[in-house]
């Protein structure tokens, strides 16, 4: 049985963020992550600096908030564990943990649910032929590749055309994702700053809809227009291998502007893949009695942390599609809202 | 500790601001910016725990001693008169005197709902979009078309949807029958029946059009941010944009605090959250464990100080000041403002500062002398 904390579930960026704002405020944690290390999805962003200078991006944000928390003693962390039931009972609630060393039952004051989120699977578009052709990859794919493989990202030369579309996955009713990730088109730019500043002669072009890219953040946005990066309105229709022997795609899109249908050959397309509900949203809010929202992320009251559970709160990506920098002030909101309705209750 | 927290500004984000500062049990002092004020700030010295804001009232000099300061001045709207290209027409008015006129009787809008007018309105016809700027049209198209039940279209060059589910909203007032087409550059043409205005599309014909006014900076911050020993981004707004502190209200000054639209893009929904947050974090750094020091901080040695005021000209935390301590003048680390970030050292003419901690990197110790 362990002491009277807060009990939060997830390990990623919001997780963390949330369990350290806790400990600052002297209330013990314990924190439950599924996987056998803390850091979640915000660990495989890589850094988007152009020429040595930062895009503020924040993919390094993650960083120190993971060292602050690994060093900090007061958290209980349970690796490689999932939360099996959780129940309120007398001002707070009771659960149940299934960690490798068998079930381990707990108390805990409250709850912070900071569950994230997944990356839509590309291959749900299935006309930008992901999955089927090797120059078509997605943005987290090419994330991962560049912050892992730094310089060495891309198995022979640099490619020369470049195409990044956005909103694949976001901002698409038919799929049944009507809403914006926020999060694709500022690293959809960002990164396509980083590859042409990486060989100046690529030519990138940036499919898309609406740039969402507002006030302050549009920076990156403007130095990419005066980079010499094209920003086409609209999406392709297809994408097909150019020919039996050529690794290249062609691109069929509609200009708009110009009026008529016409095509573009790359050697990569990145498509930039949106945020969407993990599968098994579904069983977490059962699992906790939360409802969730039209579009299957969990639903939270107007102030976006606290939930229809009094003492189950909300931290990132699982209540709205949030950058590293936003998950990570959400999670400090809902450790505040939490601590807030801790102590106006009677002891 | 300083309970008492000052709030810089006047409008909607500072009365945010305040709320979420009491609520976490503080005691707030509201200050007033502008040439008629009571108080006429010039200076903020000390640091975060006993700040002093100094300045003039009724002609006298007075300090206000305060624990920390939370800017939340807010941003402008461009009058529409001061927008050159725009047509000046009695056809042509903002949004906002629109929002405004929706329930008054013999009002533009309520002859627009008996007539069945065509409404247009567009978001960022002359300047880059705005969160709030988008959010004022969507809300403004929603109740024109629900309660006046006139034809709304709106217009725009990007859409900005990407907060608190505007997209849904946008697809709902789409099945509800306002248009939405996408600028071009021309501008609106008003003649005495109506306006032409040119989309993507086509060209639409209207009885009247809304123009949602621009936001910009206010015009007063680098003023402010000189006082309070901050600084102002390359686009006007408090604080350089980075992502370090940007998110979290924070400057570069610790106990130095940013609400609302003085440093972000956003509405009011997203006023109310940056104050909770904002507050949040003071609730932290006001008490007695959250002014510890950094784990590295800048220290000097007092006797190889010359006195030249490089350290106090260079730190971008206000975190260096003179100070005298047996019989000598030398320059002084205010440990609770330090960052340790070094930036004194890399100046200092004469090798006086150094860094101290537990947690000086393997690169810096090996360095040392």
């Amino acid at each position: 049985m362990t002491s009277h904390g807060v009990l939060v579930i997830g390990g990623g960026i919001a997780g963390v963020s949330a369990a350290l704002a806790l400990t600052e405020r002297d209330v013990p944690v314990t924190l439950v992550e599924r996987d056998a290390q803390l850091g979640g999805q915000a660990s495989s962003v890589c850094c988007k600096a152009v020429a040595g200078r930062c895009q503020q991006c924040g993919g390094c944000l993650y960083a120190g908030q993971l060292q602050a928390c690994a060093d900090q003693t007061r958290i209980d962390i349970q690796l490689t564990t999932t939360v099996t039931s959780c129940n309120p009972s007398e001002g707070g609630f009771r659960y149940t943990l299934c960690t490798l060393d068998g079930s381990l039952e707990g108390t805990a004051s409250a709850v912070i649910l900071a569950t994230g989120f997944d990356h839509v699977n590309a291959r749900t578009k299935g006309a930008f032929g992901y999955g089927l052709l090797p120059a078509i990859i997605s943005g987290d794919e090419l994330e991962r590749r560049l912050s892992e493989a730094g310089q060495a990202a891309f198995d022979t030369d640099e490619p020369r055309q470049v195409a990044f579309i956005q909103c694949v996955g976001s901002r698409d009713e038919q799929a049944g994702r009507g809403w914006c990730s926020q999060v694709c088109c500022r690293y959809g730019v960002r990164l396509a700053r980083l590859l042409k500043a990486r060989s100046p002669n690529t030519v990138v072009t940036v499919f898309r809809m609406d740039i969402q890219h507002c006030g302050r953040d549009s920076q990156a946005f403007d130095l990419a227009q005066k980079e010499d990066i094209t920003f086409v309105t609209g999406l392709p229709a297809q994408i097909q291998r150019a020919g039996a022997h050529n690794e290249q795609v062609l691109l069929q899109y509609d200009d708009i502007h110009a009026g008529q249908y016409t095509s573009l050959l790359a050697d990569l397309v990145v498509l930039s893949t949106g945020i969407q509900p993990r599968a098994d949203a579904a069983a977490t809010a059962d699992l906790f009695g939360l409802e969730r929202n039209a579009f299957g992320f969990m639903a939270s009251a107007a102030d976006d942390v606290r939930t229809a559970v009094p003492g189950i709160y909300l931290a990132g990506c699982c209540q709205a599609p949030r950058s590293i920098a936003d998950s990570i002030a959400h999670a400090r909101r809902a450790a505040a809202a939490c601590l807030q309705d801790l102590q106006e209750q009677p002891a | 500790m300083n309970e008492l927290v000052a709030v810089i500004g006047t409008g909607y984000d500072a009365d945010c601001a305040a709320q979420a500062l009491r609520s976490h049990g503080f005691r707030v002092e509201r200050i007033v910016q502008g040439p008629s004020a009571p108080f006429q700030l010039s200076t903020l010295e000390g640091y975060v725990g006993s700040f002093a804001l100094r300045g003039f009232c009724d002609g006298s000099l007075t300090a206000l001693s305060v624990g920390a300061v939370v800017v939340a001045t807010g941003n402008e709207r461009v009058p529409l008169t001061a927008l050159k290209k725009l047509p000046q027409h009695a056809r042509i008015v903002s949004t906002k005197q629109l929002a405004s006129q929706l329930t008054k009787p013999a009002s533009i809008t309520e002859r627009a709902s008996r007539q069945r007018q065509h409404i247009a309105l567009t978001i960022d016809l002359m300047t880059p979009a705005s969160r709030e700027a988008t959010r004022e049209v969507i809300d403004l198209a929603g109740q024109l078309r629900d309660k006046c039940k006139c034809e709304v279209s709106v217009l725009y060059r990007e859409l900005q949807v990407d907060t608190d589910w505007l997209e849904k909203r946008v697809r709902d007032l789409r099945a509800a029958g306002v248009a939405f087409h996408r600028l071009q550059a021309a501008m609106p043409e008003p003649d005495a029946e109506g306006i032409t205005i040119r989309h993507a599309d086509g060209q639409l014909r209207a009885d009247l059009l809304g123009v949602a006014q621009p936001v910009r900076p206010r015009r007063d911050h680098p003023a402010l941010a000189e006082a309070l020993g901050i600084r102002v981004g390359e686009d006007g707004y408090l604080q350089p944009f980075n992502v370090h502190l940007y998110h979290f209200g924070g400057t570069a000054r610790k106990g130095v605090y940013l609400v609302g639209r003085c440093h972000l893009d956003t509405d009011d929904s997203g006023v109310r959250q940056d104050a909770e947050l904002v507050a949040s974090q003071l609730a932290v750094l006001l008490t007695v464990n959250g002014t510890q020091p950094e784990a590295v901080l800048a220290w000097v040695d007092r006797a190889k100080c010359i006195r030249c005021l490089t350290c106090i000209r260079t730190c971008p935390h206000s975190a260096v000041e003179l100070a005298d301590a047996e019989g000598v003048t030398a320059a002084h680390v205010l440990e609770a403002a330090c960052f340790g970030c070094g930036m004194c050292i890399a100046n200092c003419p004469v090798q006086a500062i150094s860094m101290r901690g537990q947690a000086v990197p393997a690169w810096l110790q090996e360095a040392a002398p």
